[in-house]
């Protein structure tokens, strides 16, 4: 099946970053297709290439290794400016784009599911 | 590519926090590439659409004419209101801006189901 993902809490704040990390993992491991992972909301804040948590797990790192495995990232250009998300902070395994990426994931979806609040 | 019907749900309160602000920006890019986009307004999603917002003291634009505009500006399907969330507020259809769909709880399963994609706000 192939599945389109939209995460809108950032990271450490609430489970919803956690949650989709794991649902995608889980979801590569059972053979299913992500068509991407869109960041909107604080969900950009994921982007941040200063991720550096003391003594706990790094999502950085964890979406990192996700987008190792060839799923696409991609982090909302407007959210980002809201955010003071720059290209120049912002990890280089991850995409800052608009809206329309949304739309195409969601074209290429059979599900959608959202991680939020 | 081929346009899906997407059915974007409203669940939180206008001004508390941005959900119902960016869910309107992404209906508005949404419905600029996507043929078909519904809403539903649910729980606290319902204030939304309370008529005669003024969040002036909070800096902000009032959400009910930003919900209104997208019935004039976008080519979207159905807003749609479950009412048994506006009868848990005290709210009736009268007080709501007009143009709204009012839904059972009891079809709103199948009102779902009948979208191929649903995002949440």
């Amino acid at each position: 099946m192939k599945i389109g993902v939209l995460v809108l809490e950032g990271p450490y704040q609430h489970q919803a970053s956690d949650s989709a990390y794991h649902f995608v993992k889980a979801a590569l491991a059972k053979g299913h297709e992500i068509c991407g992972v869109f960041f909107y909301m604080d969900g950009v804040n994921v982007a941040n290439q200063g991720i550096n948590p003391p003594g706990e797990r790094s999502l950085g790192e964890m979406w990192q290794e996700i987008a190792e495995q060839g799923v696409e990232l991609v982090v909302c250009t407007a959210g980002a400016r809201f955010r003071g998300l720059t290209q120049n902070i912002k990890a280089d395994w991850i995409r800052m784009m608009g809206l329309g990426r949304l739309s195409e994931f969601i074209a290429c979806a059979d599900r959608f599911v959202t991680f939020g609040d | 590519m081929r346009s899906k019907r997407i059915l974007v749900l409203f669940r939180k309160a206008p001004y508390g926090s941005s959900y119902t602000a960016e869910g309107f920006r992404s209906v508005l890019g949404l419905a600029a590439f996507q043929a078909d986009v519904s809403l539903v307004l649910m729980e606290d999603g319902v204030f939304w659409a309370l008529a005669g917002q003024d969040p002036s003291a909070l800096n902000m634009s009032p959400l009910d004419q930003a919900l209104a505009s997208l019935q004039s500006d976008c080519e979207l399907g159905k807003i749609y209101v479950d009412r048994m969330s506006l009868q848990e507020r005290g709210l009736s259809l009268a007080e709501l801006i007009g143009g709204l769909e009012p839904v059972n709880r009891e079809n709103l399963a199948s009102l779902f189901a009948d979208f191929e994609i649903v995002l949440s706000f």
